[in-house]
C-alpha cells in the first residue's frame, strides 16, 4: 500500500487484517512522517534488549562511528518512543532501564527500512538513467 | 580570598548558547558555576583557571504533571558522565554540563529538531505558567492600586507600598518572557522544517538583567521589612500572613517526596490537583484571624503613658481599663503609626489610632480617607433601613441616631424611590460627617457620625482617628486633647 500525504510519501506494508489490529491513532502516528537518523537508529538498535548507554555505543559500532547519538537526543526519542508505545521497558537495575521494540516500533522500523529500500532503489534507477535508456 | 562568586544573570530555553559561553569565561577566570537559583543567581565557586567547554542541555524535569522521575534524570546524567561530560548544576528543565576543552566527547544533543522538540515541550509549559500568572498580577495591580489610591491601613502598612513596587517589575518580566518564547518557538518551527540550525537570542541580557536585579532589591526590601516589623514593631500577628507559605512549602515537600515518584496518570494528578485546591479552601475558610487571637493578646508592646493614645483609666476611676489591644506600624508615607483599644467593663471599646505622616500633605490624605471610610461605614450601617422606609413607605425607626431624620424622610417620601435614595443618603452624610470649627482647634477636625463618637483629627503632620465617646462633650474634648498632647 502507498500512503501519500501532503508533505510525505509513505511506502506501507499493511494489511487491512493489520489495520484492524492496531489501533488508529498509533496508525496515524506511524504514518505522519519518516523517522529521522537517531530514532532510525535507536529502534534498529532496540531488536534486541538495550539501556541508554549501550544503544550509544552500538550505533556507533554499527555505523562505523558514522553516527553518534549524544544523550540528550537519545533521552529524548526513547521517552517518545514510550509514550507512543514503540518501545517498552522490560527491566530497571541500578538506574539502567532496558529497552525492547514492540509490535508497533517493529512495525514502524519495517515501514522505513522499506521506505529506504525504496528510496534507495530509486536513487539507483536514477543512477543507472533507466528513464532514457527504456526506448 | 573569596571561594564563592554571586551574580545576576538570566538563563532560559531561548537563550542558553550565549550562557555557555559567558560560564566558559568565568572557568577561564578560575569560577565554576556551581548553583543557579531562579534561572537568574548564579553562584559560582573558585576553581583553577581552566579552559572548559560547557554545554547547556534540555531535558525535562520531574513535575506532577509529567511522566519523568529522578532515576529519569539520574540515568540521563549517568551516561552524560559516561560520555565525557560531568554535571555542573541544573536550572529548572536546564542541565549544564561541563568537560575539559580539549577532551573529545560526544555532543548531548546531536539533533537539532529533536532538541526543538523538547524546548518546545518545555517553553509551552512555561508559557502556560505566565497564562496563568498573568490574570493573578493583573488582579494583584487592580486590588493593589485600589488599597494605595483609598485604604488606610495600605498608607500605614509598608507591604503594600512595597509590592506596588514589585508589581510593574512582575508584569514586565511576565510579558517579556512570553514575547521571547513565542518568538522562539516561531522563528524555530520555521527553522526545523527547513532543516536550518536553531536560531537563540544573543541581545537583551541586561533587560532580563536589570529587572530580576530591581525585583531582588524590592524582594529583599519586603523580606526586610517584615523582620523589622516582627522584631522591631512586634508585629507578631504578621505571622499569620507567613501561613499560606509555611503551608504551602510543606505540602510541596510531601508531594515531591511522596506523589511525584508514583507514575500516576495524568487524570489522578488532574484529581489531585483540585482536590488539594479544595481542601485549601475548606481549610482557607476555617482559618482566619480569629483562630490566632493568642498572637495579639500576647502582645504589649504599647505602654500608654508614653503615646499619645487614650485610656479608660485616665478619663474616670469609676470605669477603669479591663483589656488593651494595641499594634505598631511603619511604612514609607506613615513612618510611624500605632493604635490602642482600650477595653472596659460598663462601655464599649475606646480606641485610638494614631499616625505621623511624611508630610502635611499625606497627613490631609489620611484625614479624607479616614472621612470616606465613615462615609462608606454609615452606608454599611444605614443603606438598607433608607431603602426599607422608601419601598415600605414607612420611617424606619432605627435611623433615628443615623443623621437622617423623620423630617428629611418625609420631604423626600413623594419622590422616585431611586432619586429618594441618593438624596436621602446625600443628607445623611451631611448630616453625620461634619466639620468642626468651634471645640477642637485643631488644623482639622470631622465628626464621622451623627453621635459624634468617631472623630478624625488632624494636628500639621499628626493623624488621630478616635472613637468610643462623646467627642463633642467639652469636658472630654479638654481632657482628650491633654491626653494627646493636643493643647495650644
Amino acid at each position: 500500500m502507498i500512503y501519500i500525504s501532503s508533505r510525505y510519501i509513505l511506502y506501507l506494508d499493511v494489511s487491512k487484517d493489520d489495520i484492524a489490529k492496531v489501533d488508529i491513532s498509533e496508525m496515524r502516528k506511524i504514518m505522519s512522517k519518516p523517522l529521522t537518523q537517531p530514532m532510525y537508529y535507536i529502534l534498529l538498535s532496540l531488536r534486541e534488549e538495550r539501556h541508554g548507554y549501550e544503544i550509544m555505543q552500538y550505533v556507533e559500532w554499527l555505523t562505523n562511528g558514522h553516527v553518534k547519538i549524544g544523550p540528550g537526543t537519545l533521552y529524548s526519542l526513547l521517552s517518545r518512543f514510550e509514550e507512543n508505545k514503540y518501545i517498552h521497558m522490560v527491566s530497571q537495575d541500578n538506574n539502567k532501564k532496558t529497552y525492547l521494540l514492540t509490535e508497533i516500533g517493529k512495525e514502524v522500523l519495517n515501514n522505513e527500512i522499506k521506505r529506504l529500500e525504496h528510496l534507495l532503489n530509486d536513487a539507483k534507477r536514477s543512477v543507472d538513467d533507466e528513464f532514457q535508456n527504456r526506448n | 580570598m573569596m571561594n564563592f562568586k554571586i551574580e545576576i544573570n538570566y538563563l532560559n530555553i531561548d537563550n542558553y548558547p550565549i550562557v555557555e559561553a559567558h560560564l566558559e569565561d568565568m572557568a577561564s577566570n578560575g569560577w565554576l558555576i556551581h548553583k543557579i537559583f531562579a534561572g537568574t543567581i548564579f553562584i559560582y565557586k573558585r576553581i583553577e583557571a581552566e579552559e572548559l567547554d560547557f554545554s547547556i542541555s534540555p531535558y525535562e524535569i520531574e513535575t506532577a504533571f509529567t511522566r519523568k522521575t529522578k532515576v529519569d534524570l539520574e540515568e540521563f546524567h549517568t551516561v552524560s558522565k559516561n560520555v565525557g561530560w560531568d554535571y555542573a548544576t541544573k536550572s529548572y528543565d536546564l542541565h549544564v554540563y561541563f568537560k575539559p576543552k580539549e577532551s573529545k566527547a560526544v555532543p548531548i544533543h546531536t539533533d537539532e529538531e529533536e532538541e526543538f522538540k523538547t524546548l518546545e515541550f518545555i517553553a509551552k509549559k512555561y508559557l502556560r505558567a505566565q497564562y496563568i500568572l498573568l490574570p493573578f498580577l493583573i488582579f494583584l495591580s487592580w486590588w493593589n492600586i485600589g488599597s494605595i489610591i483609598n485604604n488606610i491601613h495600605s498608607m500605614k502598612n509598608g507591604y503594600t507600598q512595597i509590592a506596588s513596587l514589585l508589581i510593574p517589575f512582575a508584569f514586565l518580566i511576565s510579558i517579556i518572557h512570553i514575547i521571547d518564547l513565542k518568538k522562539f518557538l516561531k522563528k524555530n518551527r520555521k527553522n526545523t522544517e527547513n532543516g536550518d540550525h536553531l536560531e537563540f537570542r544573543y541581545s537583551n541580557q541586561w533587560i532580563n538583567k536589570a529587572l530580576y536585579s530591581a525585583s531582588y532589591i524590592i524582594f529583599l526590601s519586603l523580606i526586610v521589612y517584615s523582620l523589622y516589623s516582627i522584631v522591631s514593631l512586634k508585629n507578631t500577628t504578621l505571622l499569620i500572613g507567613f501561613l499560606p507559605v509555611v503551608i504551602g512549602f510543606s505540602l510541596g515537600t510531601l508531594s515531591r517526596i511522596i506523589i511525584k515518584p508514583i507514575r500516576k496518570g495524568l487524570g489522578f494528578k488532574v484529581t489531585g490537583f483540585i482536590v488539594t485546591l479544595i481542601l485549601a479552601f475548606i481549610i482557607g475558610g476555617r482559618i482566619n484571624i480569629s483562630n490566632f487571637n493568642f498572637l495579639s493578646q500576647s502582645q504589649d508592646v504599647i505602654d500608654p503613658d508614653n503615646y499619645k493614645v487614650l485610656t479608660y483609666d485616665s478619663f474616670s476611676s469609676e470605669n477603669p481599663e479591663t483589656k488593651k489591644r494595641s499594634s505598631k506600624n511603619a511604612s514609607f508615607l506613615i513612618p510611624s503609626s500605632y493604635d490602642y483599644t482600650s477595653f472596659s467593663k460598663k462601655e464599649g471599646p475606646l480606641r485610638t489610632e494614631y499616625s505621623k505622616a511624611l508630610t502635611e500633605s499625606l497627613a490631609r490624605n489620611l484625614v479624607s480617607r479616614y472621612i470616606q471610610k465613615g462615609k462608606n461605614s454609615l452606608r454599611g450601617n444605614y443603606s438598607l433601613e433608607i431603602e426599607q422606609s422608601f419601598i415600605e413607605k414607612s420611617y424606619n425607626s432605627h435611623l433615628a441616631n443615623s443623621g437622617f431624620t423623620e423630617e428629611d424622610y418625609n420631604r423626600l417620601r413623594n419622590e422616585k424611590s431611586h432619586d429618594a435614595i441618593d438624596k436621602a443618603e446625600e443628607i445623611l452624610f451631611k448630616n453625620s460627617v461634619t466639620k468642626d470649627d468651634d471645640l477642637w482647634h485643631l488644623d482639622e477636625t470631622y465628626f464621622l457620625n451623627y453621635e459624634k463618637d468617631e472623630v478624625v483629627l488632624r494636628n500639621e503632620n499628626e493623624v488621630f482617628y478616635l472613637s468610643g465617646l462623646d467627642f463633642s462633650d467639652p469636658a472630654i474634648v479638654n481632657e482628650t486633647k491633654a491626653q494627646l498632647n493636643l493643647d495650644e
